[in-house]
């Protein structure tokens, strides 16, 4: 007979990923999310985001809350995607003529080589990299130990809370800025949840995710109309 | 439980309603301002008096406690909605406003009645989830406003969380970390300086009546919220927490004048004079027990006087031929004189309480917020435009008066009464405020 891997299976073959690795791991996805403005990457580096955090919260709480708090990220996930996708991934409808394309202001770009990119890439690039040796260098020292979380989860809160702070700080733009805010909120509930594991807190945060991710998507949707765009 | 279905199901209902009737914008403000000012009679009804024993609900393990002063805070929020859906009826403030709004009610009721505040702070970050819809109303263009209102609203969670979590883990050898924690998210909530960067964006963007119930009505349950938080934790007593919120209300409102002072246009004029009353707010809230009666006369007055402001531009935005009728302009620059707390203005006794609350701490402070409020009442002379006398664009037929008009005069004369009666802001007010 067919049986289904529980989570605690899935947790044992997932094993080589729990810990730091997995630390590192939303590190890497934090900083993806802040360097590259493309929504599809920034979507599926969430997605990973949210994943890594998951095996960290395996971690501190009972694995099958920690499910819970993945399956949240995931709808999230889903919401911000369905968003993106219709509003074109916040590029200009092909319904516009020529004349209303040119109108829009596109970010400058920088070419290199047979390569361009955007203007403000290096700029982040360099942000993010200066704000990684900060983390690490942070998270590693005693006196900035949070109280009663392991290495791994301290770092986690760290690279999230940080570089959530600079993304959303980076932009006005409202999915590019509401993921940075999301990037907070998952760093500060990776602390908190450690700390204070009641479950209806638990259950009011999920709720509170699910109603930051329903916001963006409603400012996005807004920001992205046709009409907004000929602003 | 009547109370908490009327609290916390009804409006959740009436917002799936009004939007259906999103489409009928006029209509659903009628249904949802006729609902509302059932609503808060009802919720009058049913709160308890100064004397009865407060009611208790028990929610997985959690209470939620509704007394006197809260019910009156709840009172006023929804009595304050039925007249922003009432105006809403006469001018539209786009589709999503009135669903918006009454969805708001549901967890604003929630947040001071919730105990521990932890609970209660998720139920404002979920309040203000649903007031980006009410702020950007459906309107396609800039979301500046509206994303940074959820940003710092966000931002101010985790401070909240964690104090929360040592106050109820009685973490007390750590008082001083403790105390920084609420003050910065008292200063997130209530926009002490620099969090204030939504404010601007705010009033230039979102519906005029957006603004009222953003900036006005829903401060009330921020300012009882802190009440709450504060009074509910007497160990605060022993910490810099006041003294600090008195120095950033005080920094906030000299900040504030200076950038009133520099103000050219009437928004940007409208948004400091409302970034001063919020210092007063913060510092009032700062100077002792009787604090939180002061700031909620504070924000009462600004309700009024926003409500005033905001119509006034309101009127004045629709004003096809571009004139600037004088009796737009006074009633503008009446309401703007209000939120500064000037005499002769409904704001004044809310001024004065706190000047007189800050005066008791320190001379020093009292001088420094009357000088605050002199040089923002100079930016306010120089930025809001004035009347001309006689009147040069055309004469006011009062044969022609119209609803506008009439709903303008009837704000305007309780703005008056409200000036010649000046105890009856901080009455009501008292009644809404914790026991010191």
């Amino acid at each position: 007979m067919l049986t289904f891997p529980t989570i605690f299976d899935w947790l044992e073959r997932l094993d080589f990923l729990r810990g730091l690795p997995a630390a590192y791991l939303a590190l890497l996805a934090a900083g993806i999310l802040t360097v590259i403005w493309d929504w599809r990457v920034a979507i599926l580096a969430l997605v990973v985001q949210y994943f890594a955090v998951g095996l960290l919260y395996a971690e501190v709480l009972d694995p099958r809350l920690a499910i819970v708090k993945l399956l949240v990220g995931v709808f999230v996930c889903l919401i911000l995607y369905f968003t993106a996708r219709q509003v074109g991934w916040g590029t200009l409808p092909p319904e516009l003529s020529a004349v209303e394309a040119g109108q829009w202001q596109r970010e400058r770009q920088l070419r290199f080589g047979r390569y361009l990119s955007p203007g403000s890439l290096p700029f982040r690039l360099l942000l993010v990299l200066l704000l990684i040796v900060v983390v690490l260098t942070l998270s590693g020292r005693p006196g900035y130990q949070l109280p009663a979380v392991p290495e791994a989860v301290n770092l986690a809160v760290y690279a999230l809370v940080g570089l959530g702070l600079l993304n959303a700080g980076l932009t006005g733009e409202p999915l590019r800025s509401g993921i940075g805010l999301l990037m907070v909120l998952s760093g500060f509930e990776l602390f908190y949840n450690t700390v204070e594991q009641s479950i209806l807190m638990l259950a009011f945060l999920a709720g509170a995710n699910l109603a930051v991710a329903l916001a963006i998507a409603y400012l996005t949707q807004a920001r992205h109309a046709l009409p907004a765009l000929m602003d | 439980m009547l109370a908490l279905i009327l609290l916390l199901v009804v409006p959740l209902l009436l917002s799936a309603v009004t939007l259906l009737l999103r489409r009928w914008p006029s209509t659903a403000s009628w249904l949802a301002a006729g609902s509302a000012a059932l609503l808060a009679l009802a919720v009058g009804a049913v709160v308890p008096g100064s004397d009865d024993p407060a009611l208790q609900w028990e929610l997985l393990g959690r209470l939620l406690v509704l007394d006197a002063a809260t019910g009156e805070i709840l009172t006023l929020l929804h009595a304050g909605s039925a007249l922003l859906l009432l105006l809403a009826a006469l001018w539209p403030q786009g589709q999503d406003f009135v669903p918006a709004l009454l969805a708001s009610l549901a967890p604003l009721a929630l947040a001071p009645m919730a105990r521990p505040f932890v609970f209660g702070a998720v139920a404002l970050l979920v309040a203000a989830t649903v007031l980006v819809a009410l702020i950007q109303a459906g309107r396609a263009g800039s979301t500046l406003a509206a994303t940074r209102y959820l940003t710092v609203m966000v931002l101010m969670l985790p401070f909240f969380l964690v104090a929360g979590w040592m106050l109820e883990t009685e973490q007390l050898i750590f008082l001083r970390t403790l105390w920084r924690l609420l003050f910065a998210g008292f200063g997130l909530l209530l926009m002490g300086i620099p969090f204030h960067f939504w404010l601007r964006p705010l009033i230039q963007e979102a519906a005029p009546l957006a603004v009222v119930f953003v900036l006005g009505l829903s401060q009330l349950v921020l300012v009882a919220f802190a009440g709450a938080v504060i009074g509910g934790s007497p160990v605060l007593a022993q910490t810099d927490l006041g003294l600090w919120l008195r120095v950033l209300g005080l920094a906030t409102m000299v900040a504030s004048a200076l950038l009133l002072f520099a103000a050219r246009e009437t928004e940007q004029a409208i948004a400091y004079a409302v970034l001063l009353d919020a210092g007063v707010v913060l510092a009032t809230l700062g100077a002792g027990a009787t604090g939180v009666a002061t700031a909620l006369t504070v924000v009462l007055a600004r309700s009024l006087a926003l409500t005033l402001v905001m119509v006034a531009l309101q009127l004045l935005r629709q004003e096809e031929s571009g004139a600037q009728p004088w009796w737009l302009l006074l009633v503008l620059g009446y309401g703007a004189v209000s939120l500064l707390g000037l005499p002769l203005t409904p704001g004044f006794a809310g001024r004065w309480q706190a000047i007189a609350l800050l005066g008791a701490q320190s001379p020093w402070q009292a001088l420094l917020a009357v000088l605050a409020v002199a040089v923002a009442a100079v930016g306010l002379w120089r930025a809001l435009p004035l009347p001309a006398f006689p009147p040069a664009d055309r004469k006011l037929d009062w044969r022609l008066i119209a609803g506008p008009q009439l709903i303008v005069a009837v704000l305007l004369l309780a703005a008056l009464l409200l000036t010649l009666f000046p105890s009856w802001l901080p009455a009501m007010a008292a009644i809404g405020s914790p026991p010191a």
